[in-house]
């Protein structure tokens, strides 16, 4: 047998789709920020949290990711995509990148990754059911109805969220994600 | 029936569906595992499953120690030895089987030699009792049974050991939609008898009725579509998790007559185990239905689902559930004769099948076997 005719084959990178899915982490994360200090729902949700909540949310194994914590006076803030030494408290990490394009181009919504063991979590499960509510209300600010139906369990109704709470909670995300 | 005197064993995980394998990598690091040996044939080479395979391992920390594209379908002691050779010589720490039948076989037996560090004639004789080297299995729509059970072939030997199991079981349908529609009738006939047979024996223990009726269950669902349209992905997903659901039941129950002698026929004649299965299993059926314990009713359950089950009065439901299985035998026709006359076998080699049967598997009587083949030789 010619060994040589079997070759060794080192992995390539998907350069296109892991810049897609850091730009999309980036929005998220931002738009998490944003919506911390906009909706009243996601304010309490982080209210319950831990005074040193801390996300990480990767793809494994090379990144890109995702930080959003809890400062010392209590506000949420996006920190960026580089690990400065910080210590999460809760990781949510994405097996792979086509794991997260599914989750990012909305053909699968969180509820559905996890179910396909897509995710790892590493951290409190009360904190990371917590945190799939704050995604999900995030996704219905950022997303058209059309396309957060898919990224959601279940898309509030009228009772829970009336249009004009989320058509100007929409504007305000929008406004805090992209300017400062 | 007492349900807590049992023992089961189910080692491999299964990653099936929609981008199951993207789910390789992580799998390998966490089995600690860099540099798999990936073996496949020409065959599936050629059809592209290979780059497909190669393409999910893109972006992560996982380098192929060597693509062997060469693998024949017979798993022979100088191909054992020669991938040895490759893996030991690349630095390999895993195997990736990417094909069924005696793809599986080789990655199995080639795992058995760099983890026992010894030759594959002596492997036969030695007790595995530690793990081995971690290996997954990638399985195409074409098995032959056997591929994800805990049980190996290689030449003419078969080495059973809880060790042999698959560690993980990667079932997409870009990978099992390129079988034929004979491969999938070899396919389903084998889960169809494994999984028969695992839950008609004497004291069923109740996990391995699970994992036996689920089997049924894609089988009868699944099997007449894909039959028609090989490509079909659902379905040829679901019979590809017919068969390791079936695989595991059989590694869990006692060979039965059906099986035994499908292995003496199919490695006299080379003709595939499958289709020597199809034939039998439906004399054995009526045989059974017959007899003094008759079909187990609650195969009706798995297979009609419990509206059906529910409806059909007690006394008829091993009936019920006979003609459903009879109806699943019934949907590969086009593929599968109905007597063994049909497979040119000559009628005076019958007595050696089973007197080779009665030889392996003590458990039935050479008369026994006898009487099933010569009711199938001539459809009586």
């Amino acid at each position: 047998m010619n060994a040589l005719q079997y070759p060794e084959i080192k992995p390539k990178k998907k350069f296109i789709k892991r810049i897609y899915i850091a730009v999309m982490l980036w929005v998220v994360g931002r738009a998490i920020q944003a919506a911390a200090k906009v909706d009243r729902e996601v304010k309490e949700e982080f209210a319950k949290l831990k005074d040193n909540f801390l996300l990480k949310m990767w793809i494994w194994p090379n990144g890109p990711a995702m930080y959003v914590g809890k400062t010392k006076d209590g506000k949420v803030k996006y920190l960026g995509w580089k690990d400065k030494g910080y210590k999460p408290t809760l990781t949510m990490t994405i097996k792979s990148v086509e794991a997260a394009m599914l989750l990012f181009t909305f053909q699968e919504g969180t509820a559905i990754s996890t179910a396909r063991n897509r995710l790892v979590v590493d951290g409190d499960l009360p904190d990371a059911c917590a945190l799939v509510r704050i995604l999900n209300i995030v996704e219905v600010y950022l997303l058209p109805k059309i396309i957060a139906k898919l990224a959601v369990k279940r898309y509030p109704k009228w009772s829970q969220m009336n249009p004009l709470r989320k058509h100007f909670g929409r504007i305000l995300i929008y406004v805090r994600a992209f300017t400062f | 029936m007492i349900p807590y005197n049992f023992t089961f064993l189910s080692h491999p995980k299964i990653c099936s569906g929609l981008k199951a394998l993207e789910h390789i990598p992580f799998e390998l690091e966490s089995l600690n595992a860099r540099k798999p040996l990936v073996i496949t044939s020409a065959r599936w080479a050629k059809k592209g499953l290979a780059k497909t395979l190669t393409k999910a391992l893109y972006d992560s920390n996982i380098t192929i120690g060597a693509l062997f594209t060469n693998a024949p379908n017979y798993p022979s002691v100088t191909i054992i030895n020669e991938l040895s050779k490759l893996y030991r010589d690349r630095g390999c720490d895993s195997i990736i089987a990417l094909g069924s039948g005696g793809i599986a076989h080789i990655a199995k037996a080639v795992n058995m030699v760099v983890s026992l560090k010894t030759d594959i004639l002596q492997c036969t004789d030695l007790t595995i009792s530690s793990p081995l080297k971690p290996l997954i299995c990638v399985p195409t729509a074409d098995c032959e049974g056997g591929e994800m059970a805990s049980v190996a072939y290689y030449e003419r030997f078969e080495k059973q050991s809880d060790f042999l199991y698959p560690d993980v079981i990667v079932i997409d349908s870009r990978i099992t939609r390129h079988a034929t529609a004979q491969e999938i009738a070899n396919c389903a006939l084998t889960s169809l008898t494994h999984a028969i047979e695992a839950c008609g024996i004497v004291a069923p223990n109740p996990i391995n009725d699970a994992y036996a009726h689920t089997a049924l269950s894609f089988i009868y669902q699944y099997l007449p579509k894909t039959i028609k349209k090989p490509c079909y992905k659902d379905g040829s997903v679901a019979i590809v998790n017919a068969a390791a659901c079936a695989d595991t039941a059989f590694s869990n129950a006692p060979q039965g007559i059906v099986h035994t002698l499908a292995q003496a026929i199919a490695l006299d004649t080379n003709l595939q185990s499958g289709i020597v299965m199809g034939i039998l299993l439906r004399y054995s059926l009526a045989a059974k239905l017959h007899a003094k314990g008759g079909i187990r009713p609650e195969l009706l359950l798995a297979l009609a689902g419990i509206d059906t089950y529910a409806k059909t009065p007690e006394k008829d439901r091993q009936k019920a559930a006979y003609d459903y299985l009879i109806k699943c035998i019934d949907a590969t026709g086009n593929y599968v004769p109905t007597t063994l006359k049909g497979l040119h076998i000559p009628h005076y080699k019958l007595k050696e099948y089973a007197r080779l049967a009665a030889a392996k598997n003590k458990q039935h009587k050479e008369n026994e076997y006898l009487a099933l083949l010569e009711k199938s030789f001539e459809g009586k």
